[in-house]
């Protein structure tokens, strides 16, 4: 399974916001914010809504090697819209990436136009429903021109943006656990070698009328007091993103404490770092098992320009 | 299923279109500490006045951070839901998913509370993009 490490977003540069969710990109208008994620990156689904009603359906699930494309495709098809319309379904690559692709656009709306596909590197078989309220070509136009699947791009970079969270990790890592507040979006990932979270708190100006950043520090590791000590006092860091933006604020290791010394698997110290990012108006905390790591994935941080 | 949940009164397209307006007199006053803060007079004369023994002119306050504050301002009969949804989406550069949360919570609070009531078009179209 390869994938190339650097993905050429500019044919959908000016559609909107970027969603990046297991190894799957999608270019989508601004005012559409997921309202559902759920599976892995080996079989998922994601719900997209403005604020009147829901508007894009994506599913995703690995094919077996023996499952034959084009069965796989037209089956999916014809669950989703019928016989009848599944036979007026066209083929339709928005890619060269993409094999049995089909289109079927609902001829009198309101309805759903649906594309299924299935990525030839990962073998993902992918699902994207429009709900088409009036006839318009968001879904040919807009979106799956900026579908792409990069899937576990082995020792590639995995890109993952969702709401105005988006960040580089060096290597697929999965992801174990998310909290998607309004305002306070967590993204955790862990693997058996490393384990690491992104945090970011918006708006920044604001949560810093509650506590000052070095508190926000302490208040990150509080969670994880019981299993590891804080190692002195937190350091002050500054340091530019990919894209040229100042980054400022604290970092402070924590070893495990003496009495879990015989935890051989569990991660022997946590780094943390909390920053000021000024120009995004936001609170970023990234908190990992390998030193390097944080600041690696909080100079990535708010860098939608490439994956 | 006949054990479910209750159907909502109201659509989310006339939710939106509401314009919530407050109920009460009250002004917003910043403290020396920079906190804003508005206090509605308790009525004190129903059986809780005499059961509690409450003063005259006692007053419960309400501490508002920068995002309440515009919410409550916005609050003039005038301004839907939906607008101060993208007032706020706007002005602290949110998406419209991390503003609308905040801001449905928020007027839930204040209208539970008897601060605000809202007014709900009855025949009208959700508002398009």
């Amino acid at each position: 399974m390869t994938a190339p490490d650097s993905v050429n977003f500019t044919r959908t540069k000016n559609t909107g916001s970027r969603l990046s969710w297991q190894g799957l990109h999608l270019s989508v208008p601004e005012k559409w914010n997921p309202l559902k994620l759920d599976g892995d990156d080996a079989k998922g689904s994601l719900l997209l809504a403005d604020l009147h009603r829901s508007r894009l359906a994506v599913r995703w699930s690995v094919l077996p090697e023996k499952t034959d494309p084009e069965k796989w495709s037209s089956r999916v098809m014809t669950e989703e819209v019928g016989a009848l319309a599944a036979s007026e379904a066209v083929a339709h690559d928005p890619g060269s990436q993409w094999a049995a692709s089909r289109l079927y656009v609902e001829p009198d709306p309101p309805g759903r136009d649906v594309w299924v596909g299935m990525h030839r590197a990962t073998r993902r078989g992918v699902e994207v429903v429009y709900q088409a309220k009036r006839r318009d070509r968001v879904l040919v136009d807009s979106v799956l021109p900026g579908l792409y699947d990069t899937g576990r791009s082995g020792e590639g970079a995995a890109m993952w943006s969702v709401f105005d969270l988006n960040f580089t990790l060096p290597r697929w890592i999965p992801l174990v656990g998310k909290t998607l507040n309004a305002g306070d979006l967590s993204l955790s990932f862990a693997d058996k070698q490393t384990a690491i979270t992104v945090r970011q708190v918006a708006v920044a100006q604001l949560a810093l009328k509650r506590f000052t950043l070095e508190q926000w520090l302490g208040r990150m590791q509080w969670v994880d007091r019981a299993r590891f000590k804080p190692v002195g006092e937190a350091n002050r860091v500054e340091f530019v993103t990919v894209n040229g933006r100042a980054l400022a604020g604290w970092s402070r290791r924590m070893v495990q404490r003496r009495r879990y010394a015989w935890m051989r698997w569990a991660w022997r110290e946590l780094t943390t770092l909390a920053l000021h990012d000024v120009s995004r108006d936001r609170l970023i905390f990234v908190q990992g098992t390998d030193p390097q790591l944080p600041t690696r994935v909080a100079e990535t941080v708010g860098d939608a320009s490439n994956v | 299923m006949w054990i479910g949940r209750k159907k909502p009164r109201y659509t989310k397209a006339q939710a939106l279109s509401a314009r919530p307006v407050r109920v009460v007199e009250a002004a917003l006053v910043t403290s020396d500490t920079g906190v804003r803060k508005i206090s509605i007079p308790i009525n004190t004369r129903g059986w809780a006045g005499f059961v509690f023994r409450m003063p005259q002119g006692a007053t419960k306050t309400f501490e508002l951070d920068d995002l309440g504050v515009l919410v409550w301002e916005s609050c003039d009969g005038k301004t839907s839901v939906q607008q101060i949804i993208r007032k706020l989406s706007k002005q602290y550069n949110l998406n419209l998913r991390e503003a609308e949360v905040p801001t449905l919570k928020f007027l839930e609070t204040l209208v539970r509370r008897g601060l605000v009531g809202m007014s709900v078009p009855q025949a009208k179209q959700p508002e398009q993009d």
